[in-house]
């Protein structure tokens, strides 16, 4: 059966996750993300049911809360997130895959868009942003471990992936 | 310093390491598969995550105390999450729980039935592995490893040997030797550690009861058994006494009903090593040579002298282990008077550790070709085939350990807890029957509980400087500081196991606090007891030794560790 193009988005980003990024340390983030693209793979129609995508917003809140680090919770947040918005509504979130071209990325903020909200320094889990409120934030990039947390978290489109 | 609020209630905490210890402290038994106080902190069961006042989750194990935190244990979502991750555990493991060797007895399993899991949402996903059996000590079952890291933790943190580590990532991680070799070509010792703390069946010890049992049923054997001083004070665990009880009278007449003919004292054997360290130590310190005298009764401390530090060899006794000495010592004396029906003499070991397995198959515990000791059997195993008999120790009869080698003293028994050895063989040194002097050793320092004590003992106008050590970690800084020249002494007790061998591998595991006080108080306080205090005041051996070991010491008693 041929998967909705959501589905498979969160198939691809699943299967290159457990494949390769994972380091399987925490049993949420190594058995969940597991589950999580078992359950999708074995669904027998083009994108998850009711139950599935309960079950798959359930293990994603499970990683959220309870993964050691922010690639694991970033790569559940995009899962539901993207599957969460079947059938061509607007995704929130921007496309993004950590992987092995990390070094040639990086991330920045638009000091035009930045409202100084606090949001992606509050949620980063290496605290590598810094600023003050109602000003534009930075990113210091030394610390930055490119997980993408602050740009999913941006409600303002401030945050983007330069190269 | 401060204070917190734990579930709604206002806790007080002082120097705990992270705020799991408050709450468990407080009396909250948050679950836990990778958590071990001894060991370094893992993170990786997330199973103690908790909520603080600001809506944020963490692992409690991984985070420090704070003064003014609002910790919340037991949301609904807490509870949910806890669940989950039992079951995404459970969906990968190998649920093969009723022919599991730790059913019943199953960290894992206990918490899945703590947690209410009555139903596994996810597909299973469990992938087979090879078992590794060819340790002689412990067996491996991969397909049972939930990877908490808890074995492989003990091996570097405790024990310093570092078999066992991570390989892979992601979904294909595995704990096991480097280069996927089998354990028996690693620096594994045998020590067992790793089995105590392995919350599940992936560790367990290599079993040889259906052997015994069959040397038991066959009508041609004499099958006799010595049991260790330290295998008394923790089998009662499983039987519903309490912790440390020493159960030996009672253990005996059931081993005599297992079909055991004779069960003697292992003490015994430990009364000939005293004797023979001693003498060691005194001719060592005579003259001059090969100090400091190491001592060699635990085998998984012996093996781990010859792999990771063999320029220490030559300082090990040359004695053998109480137990075979006590195995060597029953094969000369069948030798000497067989059995009148010509039966052959099967002789079984019951220890509290899986490195003595190891032990009987050396080259040197075995005499014209022949083991001495043919099995041994752990406490865990003793009490599997006792109770598949469906026998109990609660209402047994109490019965004595047999003839000729029934007569102990309190120096052997005492070897079960670290410093033990010490103290039996520093008592040899005190002239005559001085109660003042046997009890002012006690005070010393050999009976403190730190892994590295040193203390000096005045003997003959000279100082005799001593160190007891137990866990391989602190024997492997002992070493290093006697070889920097930093540290200098005369006799060094080494036992591979943290408190000694009434804390061995292949001991019961109490589910509820360290059994370590209560066992080693109960040797010391046997050991009150007892009429024969120093070993060289035991008539048994003095008659011994005027029969049956005379001129043969060295050949019954002693080992080439050099392989001249």
């Amino acid at each position: 059966m041929e998967k909705s193009p959501e589905t498979q988005k969160a198939l691809t980003v699943l299967e290159k996750f457990t494949s390769d990024q994972c380091c399987g340390k925490c049993i949420s983030c190594r058995e969940g993300t597991r589950q999580m693209q078992q359950i999708l793979s074995d669904s027998p129609s083009p994108f998850p049911s009711e139950e599935e995508l309960a079950l798959i917003s359930e293990l994603g809140a499970l990683i959220d809360h309870t993964a050691r680090c922010g690639l694991g919770k970033s790569i559940a947040r995009q899962v539901v997130s993207v599957l969460e918005h079947q059938g061509g509504e607007e995704r929130v979130i921007e496309e993004y895959l950590p992987g092995p071209y990390q070094e040639l990325i990086f991330f920045d903020i638009d000091p035009h868009r930045c409202k100084g909200c606090s949001k992606c320094a509050r949620n980063c889990p290496v605290d590598a942003i810094s600023g003050v409120i109602k000003q534009p934030f930075v990113i210091n990039h030394e610390l930055c471990i490119k997980c993408g947390t602050c740009m999913m978290n941006c409600k303002f489109g401030a945050i983007s992936i330069k190269d | 310093m401060g204070s917190m609020i734990i579930a709604g209630i206002r806790v007080e905490f002082t120097d705990e390491n992270n705020v799991l210890t408050v709450i468990r402290n407080a009396g909250i038994d948050l679950p836990t598969l990778c958590y071990v106080s001894e060991l370094s902190v893992y993170g990786a069961c997330r199973l103690c995550t908790v909520k603080d006042e600001e809506g944020r989750y963490f692992a409690s194990c991984t985070v420090k105390p704070r003064d003014g935190m609002n910790i919340q244990t037991n949301t609904p979502e807490l509870r949910k999450y806890r669940r989950t991750l039992l079951e995404l555990l459970l969906a990968s493991h190998d649920r093969d729980c009723t022919v599991c060797n730790k059913n019943g007895d199953c960290h894992l399993q206990n918490l899945a039935e703590r947690m209410g899991v009555r139903n596994i949402r996810f597909k299973s996903v469990q992938e087979r592995h090879e078992v590794d059996t060819s340790s002689n000590c412990i067996v491996r079952t991969p397909s049972k490893c939930i990877l908490c890291g808890d074995c492989v933790r003990m091996c570097d943190n405790i024990q310093a040997v570092d078999a066992l580590d991570f390989a892979g990532k992601g979904v294909a991680t595995l704990v096991t030797p480097a280069y996927n070799r089998r354990l028996a070509d690693t620096d594994c010792v045998g020590c067992g550690q790793c089995r105590v703390v392995c919350p599940t069946g992936a560790i367990s010890i290599k079993s040889t009861v259906d052997e015994v049992w069959n040397a038991l049923a066959d009508p041609k054997n004499k099958v006799v058994a010595q049991v260790a001083p330290a295998v008394r004070t923790a089998i009662g665990d499983r039987f519903g006494f309490p912790a440390g009880k020493n159960v030996m009278n009672r253990l005996v007449t059931v081993m005599h009903r297992l079909g055991f003919e004779e069960v003697y004292d292992t003490a015994f054997g430990a009364d000939l090593t005293v004797t023979e360290e001693s003498r060691e130590l005194q001719q060592r310190l005579a003259s001059g040579e090969r100090l400091p005298l190491f001592t060699s009764c635990c085998p998984a401390w012996v093996r781990f002298c010859e792999k990771k530090h063999p320029d220490f060899i030559p300082n090990l006794s040359t004695c053998r282990s109480p137990m075979q000495m006590f195995g060597a010592v029953l094969r000369a004396w069948d030798r000497q008077k067989p059995d009148e029906q010509g039966r052959r003499l099967v002789s079984v070991a019951i220890m509290p550790c899986t490195a003595k397995k190891d032990e009987i198959l050396r080259p040197e515990s075995c005499t014209h070709g022949r083991q001495d000791v043919d099995f041994v059997l752990t406490t865990e195993e003793l009490i599997g085939m006792i109770q598949s008999y469906g026998l109990t120790l609660n209402g047994a009869d109490k019965d004595a350990a047999d003839m000729p080698f029934g007569i102990t003293s309190g120096a052997g028994l005492i070897f079960g807890a670290s410093g033990g050895v010490t103290e039996a063989v520093l008592r040899n040194f005190i002239a005559g029957h001085n109660r003042q002097e046997i009890d002012a050793l006690k005070r010393v320092g050999v009976r403190e509980e730190n892994g590295i004590r040193e203390f000096t003992f005045h003997h003959e106008g000279r100082d005799i400087r001593a160190a007891v050590v137990s866990g391989l970690r602190n024997a492997d800084m002992v070493l290093n500081a006697i070889r920097e020249g930093g540290k200098s002494y005369d006799f060094v007790e080494f036992m591979a196991c943290p408190g000694g061998c009434i804390m061995g591998g292949g001991q019961p595991i109490s589910s509820t606090g360290s059994p370590f006080r209560a066992r080693r108080d109960s040797l010391y306080e046997t050991d009150i007891n007892m009429q024969i205090k120093k070993t060289s005041e035991n008539p048994l051996l003095d008659t011994l030794y005027a029969t049956l070991l005379k001129g043969r010491e060295h050949e019954l008693l002693h080992r080439n560790m050099s392989g001249e």
